[in-house]
């Protein structure tokens, strides 16, 4: 059934998405275009302001796009769950958990589209369109610069803070759309404003969250903490290392626990709790 | 028994909605669920579709506590519009028939196509009618035990109002029940057996119709003006 309602939460929005992937990639054209003409024609002014029109416009459909992702994922969630279509898809023979799940899990697919569709904007604009097949060759000039800049550092050491990174970047669109619909479903509980108390239950677990994650950190880098006040210290490269790793190991589990915590909140509010009226 | 209620009993925070109800439901019958507004008609119906859980009490259907087992053998149509706007009537009818399986395709397009609905038209862009008669066939297309209608023939024509009756005589069998909620009790009142009374989330009376016209010597519209006259 998970399987089924991917697909049809994959329907619902895929035109929208289309719409904009589609923008994305005229925009590189004729932004790789205008750049062949700038070459072509040099000193001409006209292509020279067009093509300055079209970056802006190229980033600007960047932003758009990946914070469309969030915009569609709240929309979608708000439209099928909480307000009329929720009756039938709370009246359909699956547990609430997977009605959440897909909607997640959409969320994902819908980053990772967009991602790949940033990728090939990015070959069409550099004029290099298997660049992802020469990432080795970036990695071992980014892998010698941080051993040489940090003096101390490894090769191992880069490698393991770009794996927290990435990871930090694979949980954040699943944090994200957790703390909306854990906002939304707190919003649900009230009889009256339900959208407005959404909104205030959002900011409200959003300053929970950063006290909480304040704590955090002051406990795990207090000695961090007494390097960064004395003005005259040199953090030595391997404390700093490790206090930034720690931080970051300690940074995701909280957002997983969190995550964990958004998904089980959402489940039991719309499983014990349901209020469409 | 098909659904059984033991004390029953919903509250929203101080407001009682159903008060100690207790009830037995039959198989093979179409019964009227009546009362005034805010009565309790649509919690009743939404604690039996799985959209509301009870405060207290007991309730089955078909001997299985309210959850996943009975969302499959109930089929539901609130009295709002709950099918996705951006669905074609094909996209519509496909979903029913990937999430229930007593769902028939067949029954589904027949009745669309004696109303003319095509398979390729968006429900983005047909009539508040339209779409309550494409959501009513969508219900009634399946071979469920129980059939909750809420309001399904408040705010359509009487032209309407008589196909929506048709189809709901005309699509259920007689292992299955129907619980009609409806303010028009005229609408409705030859196709019933069975009225069930609430009042202030009271059930204040649960009888057959002939019941009725031979103990009250009144119509069932009759009877309802006189129990819940203001």
């Amino acid at each position: 059934m998970l399987g089924k309602l991917i697909k049809y939460d994959i329907l619902a929005d895929y035109k929208r998405y289309g719409i904009v992937f589609a923008a994305m990639l005229l925009f590189s054209f004729l932004l790789m275009a205008l750049d062949r003409l700038t070459d072509i024609f040099k000193g001409n002014r006209f292509f020279a302001i067009m093509m300055i029109i079209c970056a802006v416009l190229f980033i600007a459909a960047f932003i758009v796009m990946f914070t469309m992702i969030m915009v569609i994922a709240t929309i979608r969630f708000y439209k099928n769950l909480v307000r009329d279509e929720g009756y039938l898809m709370h009246t359909l023979p699956v547990p609430t958990w997977q009605l959440i799940t897909s909607k997640l899990v959409t969320t994902y697919i819908w980053s990772a589209a967009s991602v790949i569709v940033a990728g090939i904007c990015f070959g069409i604009v550099s004029g290099e369109m298997l660049w992802l097949f020469k990432l080795d060759i970036g990695w071992e000039a980014l892998s010698a610069a941080f051993v040489e800049d940090t003096v101390n550092g490894t090769p191992e050491q880069l490698r393991n803070l770009f794996i927290i990174c990435i990871v930090t970047i694979v949980l954040t669109p699943g944090f994200m759309v957790l703390q909306i619909y854990m906002s939304l479903a707190l919003g649900n509980l009230f009889h009256t404003h339900k959208l407005g108390m959404s909104v205030l239950m959002f900011f409200a677990l959003y300053i929970v969250e950063q006290i909480l994650s304040g704590v955090f950190m002051m406990f795990m880098s207090a000695d961090m903490v007494k390097y960064m006040t004395d003005i005259e210290s040199v953090v030595p490269f391997d404390v700093g290392y490790k206090y930034m790793m720690t931080s970051m190991y300690v940074s995701t589990i909280y957002t997983v626990v969190l995550m964990v915590a958004f998904f089980i909140g959402a489940e039991r509010i719309f499983s014990k709790k349901l209020n469409l009226e | 028994m098909l659904v059984e209620c033991k004390n029953l009993c919903k509250t929203f925070g101080e407001t009682i909605a159903l008060n100690n109800i207790n009830l037995n439901i039959e198989r093979g019958k179409i019964i009227g669920l009546l009362g005034p507004n805010g009565s309790g008609k649509t919690t009743l119906i939404k604690i039996l579709s799985g959209l509301l859980t009870k405060s207290s009490g007991e309730v089955t259907i078909s001997e299985k506590e309210i959850g996943i087992e009975t969302k499959k053998i109930v089929s539901y149509l609130p009295e709002r519009t709950y099918l996705s706007e951006w669905m074609t009537v094909k996209q519509a009818v496909d979903f029913f028939k990937d999430f229930y399986e007593d769902f028939s395709e067949e029954i589904a397009y027949s009745m669309l196509e004696r109303l003319n609905i095509k398979r390729g038209d968006r429900l983005k862009t047909m009539s508040k009618g339209t779409k309550e008669k494409v959501q009513l066939i969508l219900v009634m297309s399946r071979d469920a035990e129980l059939f909750l209608l809420d309001e399904p023939i408040a705010g359509v024509d009487p032209a309407a109002r008589d196909y929506i009756i048709k189809t709901i005589i005309g699509n259920y069998n007689e292992n299955a029940s129907v619980i009609i909620s409806t303010h028009l009790i005229s609408d409705v009142e030859n196709v019933l057996d069975e009225v069930i009374m609430i009042k202030y989330g009271c059930l204040v009376m649960h009888k057959t119709v002939d019941e009725i016209r031979e103990e009250h010597g009144k119509s069932v519209d009759g009877l309802f003006r006189e129990v819940f006259a203001c």
